[in-house]
């Protein structure tokens, strides 16, 4: 669909009604709003159940939310403000706004955009449908193991959480590749990358911080919710599994993912704080470079959230040393920050109020932060209010700051239309006064002893005054955001007044069309000469901008992606197969059914109207790797990632000492074979895709039939040899059993995904759908595919080699029962069951004997508990008062 | 007014708004206050506290006063036509701005290291008293590893001896967590963690599960009481002796009961059965200050409730609510009030200027009428 350029009215003659087009448009921008209102939504949910919370907690022994119900609405507001509003919300801005400021037409990938977007819908969805499967997941946004075990919550809760949050995951991770693509090949001629725009590098360090953690909470989950589902477990204490390695792999997302939910933020103060002093951002490398410090440093400060559960003097002392080193980058970006204020012409409304709120507050979040890298203060204020404290100082006085300062300072770019300021002055004393008289209290009863997760508290412990206040502070947070939604009702209605330029200082791209833009962005040929990030001061300085007559484009020179249907489509079908994998119902077939579909669709569907136009917009990538392939490499990224986070956790347990060999190792000769086939069908991939470079179409189809007889070939001895193992082992008796299946099983999945790719490539390849240049559809499988056979060498060397050489030492550590309290736990049946005690006959002598079976030597000797045998005084029966 | 003043104002309505926190905290009521510490390890802690707010508080001053002297220029200058200096940065100042934080940072670094080594579980003493505490859906067991004595919730320890606690867990995670005493260490099933301290005032402080573990996560409450050196050998002695036999008919009426109903399936009482431990031991429930984990003062009329409200008082708790008559609590209350520690007097055992009903006002009440409501 080309659009007419000149007058915006002509693009849009071919009008759909809006709801049709919401659901099938690329537009970037719409996107972006779509994300905007949604995560708004959601963030007035989660801001109810915080309410809710704080009335429970506002006075002692309440009784609005009691045990299981208060951890369930502690988990739905935990979840929803960080996967459903903070994250995405991010993506909403950076949606409308970068390729705008990068002077694009659109992301690198519309329709994958517009993927990300439903996945994280229907995520949502997903998530709060929790209710119909039992119940929402308890045991907080962390949901450590083994609380989340099936033992402590047998409902599908769980299971739902888990699902729900892998879809929102692919989201971030789709949506997180897409901002670095289109930033690395979409730039406007001339920007180099020492022009792109501060919220440019937030955006992008927080992208690479999304495609390479995610894993880590995938990883994470799919463990637990494996160990619920089929009992194959790496958590397990009682065949040797540890839970700590859940807490490992969950924060090497969650720590990473706090600055997911901190940078976008840094990167819009940076964009409005010169816009409103009237001053270049001050220190622009080192603030870039700060940006980039603190998200590589973000990989390696995980475990400061296990300072209480490693129980390693060595770790610690590390992690606090990593986890200091943060301030460093994060101090620079504030006196930064300060000296672009310094001597700045300071316009006082509510963005640049919102701006100040936020240096002021962020800062005093990032203090106690620095206390908490003192390990022995962690200690003590480990999951407690200074932490809750602490957390909201850094997102709300932080992040959402910001977030509102974002909208007041982009809304009228969105709609043309200004947010009335009085109102916003108004939300900024609530909210900053607000901030202060919820939160602070909140350190104090850290300080004072108070644990976060309690849904009680008794009388008489000196917390009444502080929950009272704080509970009263959330009020007027709330009272703000419902000013500030009947802000935006009004002002929606208000005439239309911003020019191109509405604040009048502001020099990044996106001031330099329409507001709101057309559906172009631009409908000029920018200039090329880029001095600095602010093109639009350089450009006047240099007499360039306005641009003159000549530079305007010709509609025929504009072309649009074309709108489609199918990333809905199989967003939902994904949602419906996940539903169908909590339900355990065959669901999940209708739903593969429908993604399937979709994607095969999707495939067929072209993003432009012809392959000219879609070559002709390639050809303006600043890089010569087209989009479709940046991306899959990006994606192989994250799929290295998941598969180096599943190696670790099996080398976590194998060096930890914790796993024991069955008799029986899985056959190498069988693997062997195997592999022969697959690294055959890695080389006829690739000579396959050789040939259709060279038009020789025959052979390529002939050696991609080849490559999916061998795929299929190996899927089918990995069946075998599964089933022959599965005939004499129980893999949940068996910690190297465990980790055989979740790693083969893992690796399998990606081979039947690289199946259904090649096999789609293949289809279309039937019906003569590549050329020469346009070949993604081919090149991304194939690329794909040669990950697979990659990851299975290392999975043949880790699983399969390495046991003959190491069998580890010669007794299993810790078997997961220190004091033998598992064997008295059995003594009236299945542990943390209620079952009921029978009635003893006439005796007082216990009828059941306690168990006699002794933990392992080593343990005893370390140990020496009270058991059995042990010599405890004056406790026979004998004594007794019968 | 000129400048100055007006920044010497704000800075101290500054101070004045740090002070007051502080001067609150002092002031407030007794309550498990990190800072008023009762063991040596604590004190460490609340002194690492105290160095890391003095940094806290020097670099909050400098950048709310750079940011309220740019915030006072911006209100002077508004009127002002021209353009502010177009500065792009400064790097002399920006080095500065790097390495200063690091030299803060490094100055915090070394008391850090030295306190994780210090207060580690593994630096605890030779001499200390090993107690096996294992965490359990909702309540702590606590064993004395060299006497045998068992006891629930409360561990007796006497002043000026270092206690080291094997900590682990037999369901779900839990962490335990005396504010007062040291810092908490998670319970991890499948691993074992220590945890050292040394009591050195007398007193009950109170602590409770810090790592969500179900329903009544905020219900697993602990304390410790510590005793003078002489009065604990004399605990230790009678905690190893059964209570006496009950007299009264109500109470024997209720050793009748505990049998009857099972209770004696999960529950031990010294003298009537030894290995159960699925629940508390009870051998000498009636001298412990609290039931139910913490939650109720040890009354009879708590007791009767507890017994006959167990899953309203305590969600999700594992004691099974066995439909007792209000004449069966009320027996059974009067036998566990009876198995008391033969010889010695909890209430009385606090030799210091602590009078014992004081430290029983410090006991957290927990608001029964809520409770009435919902039978």
């Amino acid at each position: 669909m080309s659009i007419a350029v000149g007058t915006p009215e002509q693009g849009t003659a071919k009008r759909k009604p809006l709801w049709l087009d919401l659901l099938t448009t690329v537009d970037h921008k719409k996107i972006g709003i779509m994300y905007l209102v949604t995560s708004f939504l959601f963030f007035g949910v989660g801001g109810v159940a915080a309410l809710l919370i704080r009335l429970q907690l506002s006075r002692p022994n309440m009784s609005v939310l009691v045990g299981s119900f208060y951890n369930q609405i502690l988990t739905a507001h935990g979840t929803t403000m960080q996967f459903l509003f903070i994250i995405p919300i991010a993506a909403g801005f950076g949606n409308y706004f970068i390729p705008l400021m990068i002077g694009a037409r659109d992301m690198a990938l519309p329709r994958m955009n517009a993927f990300a977007y439903w996945l994280y819908l229907c995520g949502g969805i997903l998530l709060y449908m929790a209710p119909l499967f039992g119940g929402w997941a308890e045991g907080g946004w962390v949901m450590y193991f083994p609380f989340a075990s099936s033992e402590y919550q047998p409902t599908a809760g769980v299971d739902s959480w888990i699902l729900g949050l892998q879809l929102v995951g692919f989201s971030s991770i789709f949506g997180g590749i897409n901002f670095i693509v289109t930033m690395i090949n979409l730039r406007t001629p001339g920007m180099g990358w020492r022009q792109l725009p501060m919220f440019g590098w937030a955006m992008m360090a927080t992208s690479f911080l999304q495609v390479l953690a995610t894993p880590g909470i995938t990883a994470a989950t799919v463990l637990t919710l494996l160990d619920r589902t089929t009992g194959i477990s790496l958590y397990n204490p009682a065949i040797g599994g540890d839970p700590v390695l859940y807490q490992h792999l969950f924060w090497f997302y969650s720590h990473p993912a706090v600055y997911i939910m901190v940078l976008p933020w840094f990167g819009m103060v940076s964009e409005m704080l010169p816009t409103f002093t009237r001053k270049p951002i001050f220190g622009y490398t080192a603030l870039a470079g700060a940006t980039m410090g603190i998200a590589l440093v973000s990989y390696l400060v995980w475990a400061h959230h296990m300072f209480t559960s490693m129980g390693s003097p060595i770790l610690n002392s590390v992690f606090a040393f990593t986890t200091m080193l943060v301030a460093v980058p994060t101090g620079v970006k504030i006196f930064n920050w300060l000296a672009t204020i310094w001597k700045g012409k300071i316009v006082f409304n509510t963005a640049m109020l919102m701006c100040l709120g936020f240096l002021f507050l962020f800062t005093i979040g990032g203090i106690t932060g620095v206390a908490l890298a003192i390990v022995p203060f962690t200690w003590q204020m480990h999951d407690t209010y200074w932490v809750v404290a602490h957390f909201h100082n850094i997102l709300i006085g932080g992040s959402i700051f910001i977030v509102m300062a974002g909208v007041f300072y982009w809304f009228p770019k969105m709609t043309g239309k200004f947010l009335d300021e009085r109102m916003g002055k108004w939300l900024f004393w609530l909210w900053f006064v607000g901030f202060m008289v919820t939160y602070f209290p909140q350190y104090i009863l850290g300080l004072l002893g108070m644990p976060r997760r309690i849904y009680t508290y008794a009388e008489g412990l000196g917390w009444e005054v502080w929950n009272a206040a704080s509970s009263i502070g959330s009020l007027m947070l709330a009272f703000g955001f419902l000013l500030f939604i009947y802000n935006v009702i009004v002002s929606l209605r208000g005439p239309r007044e911003a020019g191109p330029n509405p604040w009048g200082y502001g020099y990044s791209l996106e001031w330099a069309t329409e507001s709101p833009p057309p559906a172009y962005n631009f409908g000029v040929k920018l200039p090329t000469d880029f001095r600095s990030e602010r093109p639009l001061y350089d450009w006047q300085k240099m007499g360039l901008w306005p641009v003159g007559e000549e530079a305007t484009l010709r509609a025929s020179e504009i072309h649009l992606p074309n709108p489609s249907i199918w990333p809905l489509v199989a967003s939902v079908g994904l949602a419906l197969f996940l539903a169908g994998m909590v339900l355990q119902g065959p669901l999940w077939v209708a739903g593969a059914a429908v993604a399937l579909f979709a994607f095969i669709m999707w495939a067929n569907e072209p993003a432009f109207d012809t392959p000219e136009i879609e070559l002709e917009v390639a050809h303006h990538n600043r890089t010569r790797i087209s989009n479709g392939m940046m991306s899959a490499y990006w994606f192989l990224g994250s799929e290295v990632a998941l598969f180096l986070m599943i190696f670790s956790a099996y080398f976590y347990l194998l060096f930890g000492g914790r796993m024991a060999f069955p008799e029986e190792l899985p056959n190498v000769n069988l693997a062997l074979l195997n592999t022969l086939f697959l690294v055959s069908s890695s080389i006829t991939v690739h000579v396959a895709h050789h040939d259709l470079s060279h038009n020789k179409r025959r052979t390529f189809l002939f050696l991609m039939a080849v490559t999916l007889a061998f795929g299929t070939i190996f899927l089918g001895i990995t069946g075998f040899e599964w089933r022959e193992i599965l005939a004499h082992a129980d893999p949940r008796e068996n910690l190297y059993l465990s980790a055989f299946f979740t790693i083969t099983g893992l690796h399998m999945l990606h081979v039947i995904a690289g199946l259904i790719m090649l096999g789609i490539a293949f289809v279309r390849g039937t019906r003569g759908h590549f050329t020469r240049e346009l070949q993604n559809g081919v090149e991304v499988p194939v690329a794909y595919w040669h990950l697979v056979d990659g990851v299975w060498i290392f999975v043949l060397l880790i699983v399969y080699v390495l046991p003959i050489f190491y069998q580890g030492p010669e007794t299993v550590r810790n078997v997961g029962d220190p004091f033998g309290v598992y064997q008295q736990n059995s003594i009236i049946g299945e542990q943390g069951e209620n079952t009921p005690i029978p009635t003893l006959p006439e005796s007082t002598t216990p009828a059941v004997a306690p168990s006699t079976e002794a933990a392992p030597a080593e343990l005893e000797d370390s140990l020496p508990g009270p058991q059995e045998g042990d010599e405890i005084p004056d406790r026979s029966p004998q004594e007794g008062s019968n | 007014m000129n400048r100055p003043v007006a920044l010497r104002s704000i800075f101290l309505a500054f101070w004045l708004a740090c002070l007051f926190p502080g001067a609150a905290l002092a002031a407030s009521l007794p309550t498990p206050n990190i800072l008023d510490a009762a063991s040596p390890n604590a004190q460490e802690v609340s002194k690492l506290f105290w160095l890391v707010m003095g940094f806290s508080i020097f670099v909050m001053a400098i950048v709310t006063a750079f940011m309220i002297a740019g915030i006072v220029g911006g209100i002077r200058d508004r009127n002002k036509d021209e353009e502010p200096p177009q500065t792009h940065g400064n790097l002399k100042l920006e080095v500065a701005w790097t390495v200063i934080p690091l030299i803060i940072l490094a100055i915090l670094l070394v008391p850090t290291l030295r306190a994780i080594y210090q207060l580690d579980g593994f630096a605890a003493p030779d001499n200390a008293i090993e107690i096996n505490v294992v965490g359990r859906q909702f309540w702590w067991e606590m064993a004395y590893v060299d006497s045998g004595v068992i006891t629930a919730n409360e561990v007796v320890a006497p002043v000026g001896t270092p206690l080291k606690l094997n900590l682990a867990s037999a369901d779900t995670m839990h962490s335990f967590w005396l504010p007062q005493l040291a810092g908490k260490t998670d319970l991890i099933p499948g691993n074992q963690r220590t945890l050292w301290f040394t009591p050195d005032r007398e007193g009950v402080f109170y602590g409770q599960c810090a790592e969500i573990c179900g329903d009544s996560h905020a219900n697993m409450r602990l304390r410790l009481v510590a005793l003078s050196p002489e009065n604990y050998q004399t605990w230790l002695a009678a905690a190893q002796k059964p209570a006496e036999v009950p007299q009264a008919e109500l109470a024997v009426a209720g050793s009748q009961l505990f049998i009857e109903k099972g209770c004696v399936n999960c529950h031990a009482v010294q003298g009537v059965n030894t290995y159960n431990r699925t629940g508390p031991d009870l051998s000498h429930i009636g001298s412990r200050t609290s039931i139910a984990a913490g939650m109720l003062p040890n009354t009879r009329e708590n007791m009767i409730r507890w017994l006959r409200y167990t899953d309203t008082v305590k969600p999700g708790v594992a004691m099974p609510n066995l439909g007792l008559s209000q004449e069966e609590a009320e027996s059974l209350s009067a036998y566990l009030e009876t198995l008391t520690l033969p010889g010695f007097d909890m209430k009385r055992a606090f030799s210091g200027d602590k009078p014992a009903a004081e430290v029983a006002a410090t006991l957290p009440r927990t608001n029964l009428a809520s409770l009435e409501d919902k039978e």
